[in-house]
């Protein structure tokens, strides 16, 4: 018998991390014709975006689209998935998807059912430039994701909501803000932003997760169906090279220019991210920590 | 469920209950419980509508809502902003009218000085009418007047409720506040000329006066105490949003320092005037936020049940170009202007015009202006306009609702003119903030 | 009973007030964080996340002392023309109502406060914290609205409906 799942989107849709879950439920809804399908209710205009991490795990909707920043309120260890250098192939692999997997079953009450945005990192964007990997004196927009290696880079770190980003950028009260390498175009940031730096840090993770009661619910058929369209999604994740290198020349294209870190720099640069992104991890759940240390480098 | 039913069974619930005399706000939750209930599903749906209600007003980009009640309601409680009105009638002289034009002056000027039009209104009516009254003015050029300028506060930053659309459409904040300023002064000199013809064709509604002989100091030295230096206030506020050197959160926090500042130079700023400045401010804000956390579930709901997506893919199917769009967004607007209060007008409206204004290509900041004008003229379009309420509280128990609606309504169709006009000249909104953006 | 009906009003009136003072802090806060980036380039650290939940609660403490006020804006122009006798009964059954409405919302909060308590649940912005203290503000205004629109359906509005807006 048919079944359809009720799916909503962290992400608005058509945007750089909507679009690989739009793919799937398109994919579902193809090959899943009596078996599954996926009706999505939307973005965040239907569901606010801090809530559908809540509302997944408690089965206000069956699936759901969303980076673990979203929901680390009702799953504080989601913040480490950013710090993965391997591929999610590599990941289901080496035991480390299993590791993920039961962390959210039992702390979050939902399946995880696989990731996307493989080999996205996150860049710092600047109206001024930098020389080296010193952030001092530099008054940088940040999320809960990098606001620790910010930090220890010297730089101040301020929120500012996502609609005044725009006004803090051209006014000067703020200097910069991260942002993964896709989506600035997206926002419209780049008409206010000078410079990115590279190289880039962590890794964008997007989480597709379905509600736990749903999951077991589910038929063996249907379950199947799940994991082989999310093993057909990640699959899209080696694209992603090739769309950050569409977003590179777009970027340059609307007049950002590449300020490249020396090596000396870069290395700084990395390491003040590998480290402050790990002591955050130890600090939430040592023992996750140390699981995820085994399995996320390569 | 059928998305057509659930948005008429959402939407005629909704005008049932508001009917009934429930407070707005409680009339949103009675049909979020029962949507939260069926749509989002069961308690788990009521648990989410609660975390919901709580995310949507714990949002800083409505952190200038109260600060810029506050400020207008310090300038009004220390009467500030009374000296200032006396200042500017010294000045209007050999008008037709005089006091009438007076009224739009003062309600102009005060409205870049506060975020609320009750205020604005309670203040132009305090102060003028009495005087109009005892020199014979017909009643009807006296209340027009007031509560036409008065609605110019919503149009002029501070503004409140430009800055909850701003929040709400994301539209930027900074360039919904500037664009309602050229569109205010349009419409305060359309009111000039009208009380000017009026007084003209009809002596009997603005017996002419003797004014008292003046010298030229006499009559300038009270602007220049009184008015001159809130331009300060002024220029903290509308001139740190023109020149970029703050965001509108910032500028409306150095607003309420200046309007503190400004009331203590002349004395006038007294403990418990400051106290009811306050707590008026609680009232507004209170009031306002809470419709906000009852009714961002409803858009949410609406949106969940793919009631937005529906109706937004049937409208796209007839084909309208988008002026047509605009055009029946407007009518909408003024339809419902006639029976609700301003922010239900944007929380029922909102869900659903933005997204169609997005996929017919209207732009926002145009959509941003027709929703300040048209919300501007439901303060004051009958059965149910808030400042034709405020003008009764404040008039002698003689002049009756059909006397205020009379008076009212040429200022009206002033305003509908004008609202044309933006239509056919989307410019006079948008050039000013496109300065702005650059 | 006489205590308890003056227990009430001085509740209501205190979390007015603390709207109040939150008000104060927040233009202050904000005056201050414009001084500190000006003059030394610096902001006041957590302001925005303290900001938000300042705003938040001053909405939810300061709700039942608006309804107390009778300035939560209604629509009454259906109303207006019916008999005073009728327009009191009327004002009743809604708030009987908007009691059972406050009830239900209460209830919702108080079971998302208890599974955030349970959970552990952490609100993490620049300030981290604990998610179940902010749920109080609704939990607390939406109990203290159950109890105000149940005086209210039995001893009838206590003023004169105030137009309150923009
Ligand atoms: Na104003
Ligand atoms: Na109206």
């Amino acid at each position: 018998q048919e079944t359809t799942l009720r799916a909503v989107s962290g992400f608005a849709t058509g945007t750089a991390f909507s679009r690989p879950y739009e793919a799937l439920v398109q994919w579902i809804n193809e090959n899943g014709k009596g078996v599954l399908q996926i009706q999505s209710v939307g973005g965040p205009e239907s569901i606010p975006p801090f809530e559908v991490g809540n509302a997944v795990s408690s089965g206000v909707v069956d699936m759901a689209n969303v980076t673990a920043a979203f929901y680390t309120n009702v799953l504080p260890e989601g913040d480490a998935l950013k710090l993965a250098q391997t591929t999610i192939q590599q990941q289901r692999e080496n035991g480390c998807y299993e590791a993920v997997d039961t962390l959210h079953q039992d702390k979050m009450n939902v399946k995880y059912l696989g990731r996307t945005g493989d080999g996205v990192n996150f860049h710092l964007y600047l109206t001024k430039p930098i020389e080296s990997a010193d952030l001092s004196g530099l008054t940088i927009r940040t999320t809960p994701v990098y606001q620790a290696m910010f930090e220890a880079l010297g730089a101040t770190p301020v929120t500012t909501a996502p609609g005044d980003v725009y006004t803090a950028l051209e006014r000067g009260t703020i200097d910069g803000y991260g942002w993964p390498i896709q989506g600035v175009l997206d926002l419209g940031w780049d008409e206010q932003t000078n410079y990115r730096v590279d190289p880039g840090f962590y890794q964008v993770d997007v989480e597709i997760l379905v509600n736990l009661d749903k999951w077991e619910s589910l038929t063996d058929e249907q379950r199947a169906l799940l994991e082989e369209g999310m093993a057909w999604l990640e699959e899209q994740n080696a694209n992603n090279a090739e769309l950050n290198e569409k977003e590179r020349a777009a970027q340059a294209e609307a007049g950002i220019e590449t300020i490249e870190l020396s090596e000396e720099a870069s290395a700084t640069w990395l390491q003040a991210a590998q480290d402050a992104g790990w002591e955050s991890a130890m600090a939430v759940n040592p023992e996750f920590a140390e699981t995820l240390q085994g399995c996320f480098q390569e | 469920m059928d998305w057509a039913l659930t948005l008429s069974l959402m939407l005629g619930a909704l005008i049932l209950l508001l009917a009934t005399g429930l407070p707005v706000a409680f009339a949103f939750i009675a049909v979020n419980v029962v949507g939260a209930y069926f749509i989002l599903g069961g308690e788990n749906g009521l648990i989410q509508m609660a975390r919901n209600a709580f995310q949507s007003v714990a949002n800083y980009s409505l952190a200038p809502i109260p600060l810029f009640i506050l400020m207008g309601e310090i300038l009004f409680q220390s009467r500030v902003a009374h000296r200032a009105i006396d200042a500017v009638e010294r000045l209007v002289t050999r008008i037709p009218g005089r006091l009438a034009v007076v009224t739009v002056f003062g309600g102009t000027i005060f409205a870049a000085l506060s975020g609320s039009t009750i205020a604005n209104t309670a203040m132009l009516g305090s102060t003028l009418m009495p005087s109009m009254l005892k020199k014979g003015y017909h009643p009807t050029l006296a209340m027009g007047p007031i509560m036409a300028s008065g609605a110019i506060a919503m149009l002029i930053p501070p503004s409140a409720l430009a800055v909850l659309l701003g929040s709400l459409a994301g539209i930027s904040i900074s360039q919904i506040l500037v664009a309602g300023i050229i569109p205010a002064l349009i419409l305060s000199a359309a009111f000039v000329v009208l009380i000017v013809m009026s007084a003209l064709m009809r002596p009997d509604l603005a017996p002419s006066e003797e004014l008292p002989q003046m010298t030229m100091w006499e009559r300038w030295r009270p602007f220049c105490v009184y008015v001159l230096p809130l331009s300060g206030i002024f220029a903290t506020v509308i001139g740190s949003l023109i020149v970029g050197i703050a965001s509108p959160t910032d500028a409306a926090a150095l607003g309420c320092l200046a309007a503190v500042v400004a009331s203590l130079a002349y004395r006038s700023l007294t403990w418990a005037n400051l106290v009811e400045a306050l707590m008026e401010t609680v009232k507004l804000t209170v009031m306002i936020m809470f419709i906000i956390a009852a009714s961002q579930t409803f858009s949410q709901i609406l949106s969940f049940s793919g009631a937005t997506s529906g109706l937004i893919g049937l409208i796209n199917g007839w084909e309208l170009t988008s002026i047509q769009v605009l055009i029946g967004m407007i009518l909408l607007l003024l339809f419902l202007g006639c029976f609700i209060d301003q922010v239900s007008m944007l929380m029922i409206t909102i869900p659903i015009f933005i997204p169609l204004a997005n996929s017919v290509g209207i732009d926002l900041l145009v959509l941003g202006v027709i929703y300040l004008l048209t919300m501007e003229i439901a303060l004051l379009t009958p059965p149910f306009g808030l400042l034709l309420f405020v003008m009764q509280g404040v008039v002698p128990s003689s002049i009756t609702m059909k006397h205020i609606y009379a008076a009212v309504t040429p200022f009206v169709m002033i305003k509908l003119v004008v609202l044309a006009l933006i239509v056919a000249v989307p410019e006079l909104g948008t050039w000013l903030p496109g300065l702005l953006a650059r | 009973m006489r205590t308890l009906a003056r227990l009430q009003d001085a509740t209501i009136h205190a979390f007015a007030v603390l709207a109040g003072i939150v008000f104060v802090l927040i233009t202050l806060v904000l005056v201050l964080n414009v001084g500190l980036r000006f003059f030394a380039g610096k902001n006041v650290y957590g302001m925005i996340d303290a900001i938000e939940m300042g705003l938040m609660a001053a909405t939810f403490l300061g709700a039942p002392w608006v309804l107390r006020k009778n300035a939560h804006v209604s629509v009454d122009i259906v109303l207006s023309g019916l008999s005073p006798a009728r327009r009191l009964l009327v004002d009743r059954l809604t708030s009987l109502l908007g009691a059972l409405l406050s009830a239900l919302f209460t209830w919702a909060t108080l079971s998302a406060l208890m599974i955030a308590l349970s959970r552990g649940s952490m609100m993490r912005g620049v300030l981290v914290i604990p998610e179940w203290v902010p749920l109080l503000a609704p939990f607390i205004g939406g109990l203290l609205l159950t109890l105000e629109f149940l005086r209210r359906a039995a001893v009838g509005p206590e003023t004169e409906a105030h137009q309150a807006g923009l």
